[in-house]
Parts: structure tokens; C-alpha cells; sequence
């Protein structure tokens, strides 16, 4: 299969299990949030070392905020709710509460306790901080704590809704070298950034040390993806298209499989054209997730 | 929305006549002849309520009254649903009330939100929405919830409430807030000048901007449609703290724009 004379690889991307929040978060103006939004998404670019994934959904424009304010919807995934509920607290009070201006919401707030779905508890936790001058104000069915700081108050909503997600969709996109490789994987993120319910946790939406499950070390668990480097393809099993001297690799979180597959048929699309030989995609055998991802099927199902 | 419309039959024994079986978590459920089988208090008497008004429309989460005399109690102790008012209540409106929405599209009596007979707490949950004005102690006992009067509240608006909000829209505040525990009492009025109450602590005045809990207030009553005005952007909060001879941490905002 080819797209404007790029090689589609019959192959498919191999995702796994997450769950996943939503926060809104709301500052005085954009500046603030997108100081905001930078440190409370920073270090949280894979679960291989880091306590979730997260990033920017989308900007959301002050008159379809909670209160009224420029906002951003930030999606965070973890392995299971648990972690969320460790996670989450621990960057909101750290990246989020100390931030001038600003105040964080529930982005899911019908999801209720199921086995499929949980209510993790943020401001009920940081509420604290207030050390006994904080106050609980109920709003349309929806709790809030307000925690007196210095630059007046941090409104933080009780808990927030998690849901059960799928991580570690991705494709790869491979190129003649690096200016011209990564010219195309932008174009990709570009495509994908404005769809909704997905993430690009990677820096820029774009990983460059793709990686395999296990490792010849003992204490590692993931190791470089040795068959899409292009310095090792004369030492082993290269999976690397003649003309390839680079390739990026774009990692999709997202809320359901429609939305995974959706980013990653728009973003292949973005991303052929000239200069890209190939498209393909990181599986590691079904060793690792039970969601797969075929990149031909992908392309039929997600339009675009 | 769906559901009855009780419109009241021009007689009847209107004073003697208790409102706290309309409630639309209880008739909305009901068939129109079930509905009309509904006993009503009047006085040590209990008449059907279909005696008393003509019932149409279906079964369904919204109640609208129309034509009704200022009964005491209405929508007491309802958990959900929609009530419906096209007049003036009496006293005791939503007592003890824990869900649900009332709207009055016209004046209420004493302690709105207050406790029932039974209690000792008032209105745990929902909101209550008033156009006009509302007699004395509105939010009388309140654990939680949302009053907010379109008109002016006469006196001592947050009266002994525990916690919950209640929204004055028009006119200075007779003493808001009298031993109040917790909860926030809030004058909407900017053309009053910020009253300084001897049983309060005033902290100053702060941006709308820079407090997000009043911001998602105003943004609320907005989509009520419970007061008349918008409040505008560039509005500041007038912010007390009291009652200080009770817990203290009630508060009082003036919200001007």
C-alpha cells in the first residue's frame, strides 16, 4: 500500500491498557496557562519512568469554561486508577496549586463508579494544604474546595472521573535523514493536535528513542528499538526501508480505540508525501498490549 | 420538560391549605388519576387534590403550579425535579428540601430553604430560584445548596445556616449571615455601598477575576437565569468573614460591578 508514493508497512501498532483523567485547568490569562499547563504535563512522557503520561488535549476559549477564564483540557494516564490517584494529587499540588491563578476542574464529571470507570479524589486530598482555613463550596451538584493562598484562593474540584484508556498507539515515520523525517512527523502532530479524547505525550508529540520490550540487562524492562536504528542496520535484523537514515515514532494515548485510530489515520496522512519512504508502526510481537492496530485498516476505518 | 401543570380551581379554603405534597419528585411519578387521589392538608381535613386543582399535561420531572395562593411549604423535603411556581409562595418553601430545582416567578415568604417542622436543618441540596423578594431568614439552618432571590430578602438572609449559598440580588443586606456556621451569603446590589456588619470581619476587596469560587457562582446563576443583570467582568468582591461570636467561617460578598 502506498500514500502519495509512501510505503504503508503491513503492519500494525500494539497498544495496552491505561486509565485516564481529564483536568481543566484555568488561569488569569494565556501566559499563566500555558505556564500551568507546561509544568503540570513536564516529565510525563512514558509510565517506563515516569508516574503517568500527559499533554495537552486542546485550549479551551474562556466562554466554554467552568468559570469563565482561558482554559486547557490536559489528559493524564496511568497504569491503573490507583496510580492515578497518586499521580494526579501530586502534580496538581505541586505544578498546578503553586501556579499563579490558577483553579482546576473535572474534565469528565458524569462518570460515576463502575468497574470500568472511578472518581479519583484531587481536591479532597490538597485541600489540606489549607491547613483548616479551607472551605468546600458545592456549585450545580459538583464540589469544590477552595484553599486560601497567597495571591487569593486555589479552587480545586473535589475528584475528578478516570475511565479505562488505551496507550501506545503509534506509527513510525521514516525518512531519508532528519530535517526532512521530522518535517514530516510534525506535519503529523500538527494534523492530530486538534482531534479530541487523544495525546501526544512525547516532547514536540514526537519520540525519537522508540523502544522494545526487555533488554539483554536485567534491571531494564524497555531497551532502544535496535531494528528501526539506522546505525545498527548492518549489525542485526533491521526492519528499515532501503534510502531510511531516520526515523520518528509519534505515540498516541487516548480515551477509546475510535479516537486512537482517528490520530492515527489523519496523522499517516500528514505525514506521506516526498520525502517520506515509509510509514510504519511498533509491535513488539503481542508481548505487550492487546490492542492492535493495523495500519491498513486504520487508513480504511479513519477516513480523513 | 415534560410533566403535570396543576392550575388551582377558583375556590377552596386556599389559607387552611398545606402545600408540602407538591413536590414533583412524587407527582411527576403518578398517573393523572392517582394524581388527582393525592390527599392535601387543609387544615385537620385532608382533600383530594384534583378537588383542588385542574390537572393536565403527563407524568414527568417538571410540576408547574399556576394560579395558586401563597401556600406554606411547598416543595418541602423533594429530592429531585423541577418546581414550578407561577405566583407567590408562603412561608417555608422548599424546607428541607435535598434536590431538585424551584423556581418562583414571583415573591416567597419567611425562611426559604429553612428547616421543616421536623427538623432541624434546612435545605441539604438543590436550588431554589425566587424572581421577586423573600421574606425574613432566607437559608434559615441551610446545610448546602443554592438560594438565590431576584428581588431583596428582608432580614437576616443566611440566618444560623451551616453552610450552602445564598444570593441576594437587590437591596443592602438587613443583618446577613446572623450566627452563621459556614456557607456564603452574597449581596449582588452595586448600588449599595458595602455595609460594615460589627459581627463580621471584613478581608478586603478582591477582583471577580481572581476569585474562581465566585466566578463559578455568577457563571450558575447565569445559567438559572437567577438574576436580572450580568454581572460584569471587571466586577470586585467585597469579602467578610463572620460570624464571629459563632464559628466564624461563614462569609459575606458584595459583588460589584
Amino acid at each position: 500500500m502506498r500514500i502519495q508514493g509512501t510505503i504503508i508497512d503491513d503492519t500494525f501498532a500494539e497498544a495496552f491498557r491505561m486509565w485516564a483523567a481529564r483536568l481543566v485547568v484555568t488561569a488569569i490569562d494565556a501566559a499563566w496557562l500555558e505556564t500551568a499547563v507546561r509544568t503540570v504535563t513536564g516529565y510525563a512522557t512514558s509510565v517506563i519512568g515516569c508516574d503517568a503520561e500527559a499533554a495537552l488535549e486542546r485550549m479551551i476559549p474562556a466562554s466554554e469554561t467552568p468559570d469563565g477564564r482561558p482554559g486547557a483540557a490536559l489528559l493524564f494516564f496511568a497504569f491503573n486508577a490507583d496510580k492515578l490517584a497518586k499521580a494526579l494529587p501530586n502534580r496538581v499540588g505541586q505544578c498546578l496549586m503553586t501556579c499563579p491563578t490558577t483553579a482546576v476542574y473535572d474534565g469528565l464529571p458524569d462518570v460515576k463508579v463502575t468497574e470500568d470507570s472511578a472518581r479519583i479524589s484531587v481536591g479532597a486530598k490538597i485541600r489540606f494544604f489549607g491547613d483548616g482555613h479551607q472551605k468546600s463550596k458545592a456549585i450545580a451538584g459538583r464540589r469544590y474546595w477552595r484553599v486560601p493562598v497567597m495571591d487569593g484562593e486555589f479552587v480545586v474540584e473535589e475528584s475528578v472521573g478516570a475511565v479505562k484508556a488505551i496507550a501506545g498507539g503509534n506509527f513510525l515515520v521514516c525518512g531519508p535523514d532528519q530535517a526532512t523525517t521530522l518535517a514530516a512527523t510534525r506535519r503529523a502532530v500538527d494534523a492530530i493536535a486538534p482531534l479530541p479524547d487523544v495525546i501526544t505525550p512525547f516532547p514536540g508529540g514526537i519520540v525519537r528513542s522508540g523502544s522494545k520490550v526487555g533488554s539483554r540487562y536485567k534491571a531494564m524492562f524497555a531497551s532502544t528499538n535496535d531494528e528501526y536504528c539506522p546505525t545498527l542496520r548492518s549489525r542485526g535484523k533491521t526492519k528499515l526501508h532501503d534510502g531510511v537514515g531516520c526515523v520518528y515514532e509519534i505515540v498516541l494515548n487516548g480515551l477509546s480505540k475510535e479516537a486512537i485510530v482517528r490520530a492515527m489515520a489523519v496523522g499517516i496522512r500528514a505525514a506521506c508525501g516526498p520525502g517520506t519512504v515509509a510509514i510504519s508502526a511498533g509491535n513488539y510481537g503481542g508481548k505487550l498490549g492487546k490492542f492492535h492496530f493495523k495500519l491498513h485498516e486504520v487508513l480504511a476505518e479513519g477516513g480523513a | 420538560m415534560s410533566g403535570y401543570t396543576l392550575t388551582w380551581k377558583p375556590h377552596g379554603p386556599p389559607a387552611l391549605a398545606d402545600g408540602a405534597a407538591l413536590r414533583p419528585d412524587v407527582l411527576g411519578a403518578l398517573a393523572p388519576d392517582a394524581l388527582r387521589a393525592v390527599a392535601l392538608k387543609v387544615g385537620r381535613d385532608s382533600v383530594p387534590l384534583g378537588d383542588l386543582f385542574d390537572v393536565s399535561g403527563e407524568s414527568g420531572p417538571t410540576l408547574t403550579l399556576r394560579g395558586v395562593p401563597p401556600l406554606p411549604r411547598m416543595g418541602a423535603k423533594m429530592v429531585s425535579g423541577e418546581l414550578i411556581i407561577e405566583g407567590n409562595t408562603g412561608d417555608d418553601l422548599g424546607a428541607s428540601m435535598r434536590g431538585g430545582v424551584i423556581r418562583v416567578r414571583g415573591r416567597a415568604g419567611h425562611r426559604v430553604g429553612g428547616p421543616d417542622y421536623t427538623s432541624d436543618r434546612g435545605m441539604t441540596g438543590g436550588e431554589i430560584v425566587v424572581s421577586g423578594d423573600a421574606g425574613d431568614y432566607a437559608g434559615l439552618r441551610m446545610r448546602r445548596g443554592l438560594i438565590a432571590i431576584g428581588g431583596a430578602a428582608a432580614r437576616s438572609p443566611g440566618f444560623r445556616m451551616l453552610a450552602g449559598t445564598v444570593v441576594v440580588a437587590r437591596g443592602a443586606l438587613d443583618s446577613p449571615g446572623l450566627e452563621m456556621q459556614r456557607g456564603t451569603v452574597v449581596a449582588l446590589d452595586s448600588s449599595v455601598t458595602p455595609a460594615r456588619h460589627a459581627w463580621f470581619q471584613c478581608e478586603g476587596e478582591f477582583p471577580l477575576t481572581s476569585m474562581p469560587a465566585a466566578l463559578l457562582l455568577v457563571r450558575r446563576l447565569a445559567e438559572l437565569k437567577a438574576t436580572n443583570g450580568s454581572v460584569a467582568a471587571n466586577a470586585v468582591v467585597n469579602l467578610s468573614s463572620g460570624d464571629r461570636f459563632g464559628l466564624g467561617k461563614g462569609e459575606l460578598w458584595q459583588i460589584r460591578s
